[in-house]
């Protein structure tokens, strides 16, 4: 069975060093990116099984990225894992297309769980 | 002459290079301490991460580095980072890495700088047996080193240190003070039985506390809130009044009333406002009687609190005839802003004529009670509205 393929944006590089090696320990095969707008184009040109997204991105928010992807038609599950934590924030980047939401300070084995649960009910034909 | 100027030129020219080749290194050695720090850095944040990940017992390893800034801002970034059982795992390394050692010794350095740094630091890393050291802080000569380590021990949550907190708050001055209660804000219920037992003391920063139970909202400390209604403090009976009106239970109503009666009329104002919260109806005609009080503010606070109470509208809108005109004014303003008058306006194209007729009632009472002008404005007819004025 093919490892399941994950992509990290953050531009903290703790946070996507962590998130990678943990993902990495858990099975995953991991591409870690930095950048709102390179990580838009990475993943309409690679396929990925889970995308991790942090919302204060340089180039582009990440609400604004997930927003794009679904325009283009990407429907790959998408985390957003982020600092802010209102209300408002969350609605909006569930409304911009996000599958699940998780607010910093995070528990890796929690983010680890988030993601399995996302790949485990992904469409098979999705 | 011609010598002296090129001369000059020359000399002038020679310190522009000297300058430039200066500035030029300098920016060079600059940046490759940049590039150093940077990549000791990303190698720290490699170090931790993995740490973390693998769950490393062996981060003793790691004591060589306990002295780096870097490697220490990398560890505080990480504990800031995460939560759980991951947090817990990067707290027994940082004991393991002498971290924590480190700062609590930080804690006894004759630099300021040091001491806030490490009194920061501990706060964020959270360990709980820090707790001594820090409530010590509270003593330092430096009240913002105060101030941050009752922040660090709010962090850590530690319900025995709350004593301590609300001794340290005697000596500071207001802002300071007002910061340490935020701290005990964050303790929540924790922090409750100690802090109503400090209000029935003689503390300096009552009011204070008292404003902060309120906030907090635990009925525990009703007792000691409502024992504060009767100090000589009226700032303390005011706070005390608004405490009971966020966490108060029926209990507090008697006290509440009687407080309607108060001196000064900032205590009744905030009196008749808890009332409103409590929502209990035997405060209806101490409300009343509130409206023809002698400040605008406890007359309109009693109008709002009218609203508020079940039956209460009722008792408002027959007060649009009280023999008083301050009350009658009183009840006007709060049965417009209210949207009592509003929904008026509305029942008028009821089908029911009782409505229409309990509507009409209501509005002929505001217009003559000289509110024309808001029913004008939601478009009902002038002539109508004249009508009203007139009407007996």
């Amino acid at each position: 069975m093919n490892k399941p393929k994950i992509l990290v944006v953050d531009d903290e590089r703790a946070v996507a060093f962590l998130l990678r090696r943990a993902l990495e320990s858990a099975g995953c095969e991991v591409t870690a990116l930095a950048d709102g707008l390179e990580a838009y184009e990475h993943a309409l040109a690679e396929r990925f099984d889970v995308i991790l997204i942090d919302h204060l991105l340089p180039g582009l928010l990440g609400q604004e990225v997930v927003q794009r992807w679904r325009q283009a038609g990407l429907g790959t599950p998408v985390i957003i894992v982020s600092g802010v934590s209102n209300e408002e924030d969350i609605v909006r980047s569930l409304e911009s297309g996000a599958s699940d939401y998780v607010r910093k300070p995070f528990s890796v084995r929690e983010i680890i769980a988030r993601v399995k649960v996302q790949i485990r009910d992904r469409p098979q034909n999705g | 002459m011609a010598d002296l100027a090129v001369a000059v030129l020359i000399g002038l020219g020679g310190l522009v290079i000297i300058a430039a080749v200066s500035l030029f290194l300098l920016k060079a050695v600059s940046g490759a301490r940049r590039r150093r720090i940077g990549a000791r850095r990303a190698r720290f944040v490699d170090l931790v991460g993995e740490l973390i990940v693998r769950g490393d017992p062996g981060s003793r390893n790691f004591r060589r580095y306990a002295g780096d800034p870097e490697f220490r801002s990398v560890v505080l970034e990480y504990m800031r980072m995460l939560q759980g059982e991951d947090r817990l795992r990067l707290l027994t390394a940082a004991r393991d890495m002498g971290l924590v050692d480190r700062f609590l010794k930080a804690l006894r350095s004759r630099d300021r700088d040091e001491r806030v740094s490490a009194v920061e630091a501990l706060g964020e890393i959270g360990d709980p047996t820090t707790v001594t050291d820090l409530v010590f802080m509270l003593h330092d000569i430096v009240p913002e080193i105060q101030v941050q380590a009752a922040a660090a021990l709010a962090h850590i949550g530690d319900p025995t240190s709350v004593k301590s907190l609300l001794a340290g708050m005697e000596h500071q001055d207001e802002w300071n003070a007002q910061r340490i209660a935020d701290a005990l804000y964050s303790f929540g219920r924790e922090a409750v039985p100690e802090m109503a037992r400090y209000l029935q003391g003689t503390g300096r920063y009552r009011p204070l506390v008292a404003r902060t139970l309120g906030l907090i909202g635990d009925i525990r400390a009703e007792g000691s809130l409502i024992q504060a209604l009767s100090s000589s403090d009226a700032d303390l009976r005011m706070r005390a009044a608004a405490a009971l009106g966020r966490a108060g239970t029926p209990r507090a109503v008697p006290s509440l009333l009687e407080l309607l009666a108060d001196k000064q009329w900032e205590v009744r104002a905030q009196a008749a406002s808890a009332l409103g919260r409590r929502t209990d109806r035997q405060a209806i005609p101490w409300l009343r009687r509130a409206l023809s009080d002698q400040s605008w503010w406890v007359r309109h606070n009693a109008a709002a609190a009218l609203v508020e109470v079940p039956g209460g509208s009722e008792a408002l809108r027959s007060s649009l005839g009280h023999p008083d005109p301050y009350a009658r004014d009183a009840a006007a303003a709060v049965l417009l802003s209210s949207g009592v008058a509003g929904e008026a306006v509305e029942a008028l194209r009821s089908t029911e004529v009782t409505d229409r007729l309990a509507a009409e009632d209501l509005i002929s009472s505001l217009v003559q009670a000289g509110k024309a002008e808001f029913f004008l404005v939601a478009g009902l007819n002038p002539e109508y509205v004249d009508a009203l004025r007139m009407r007996v």
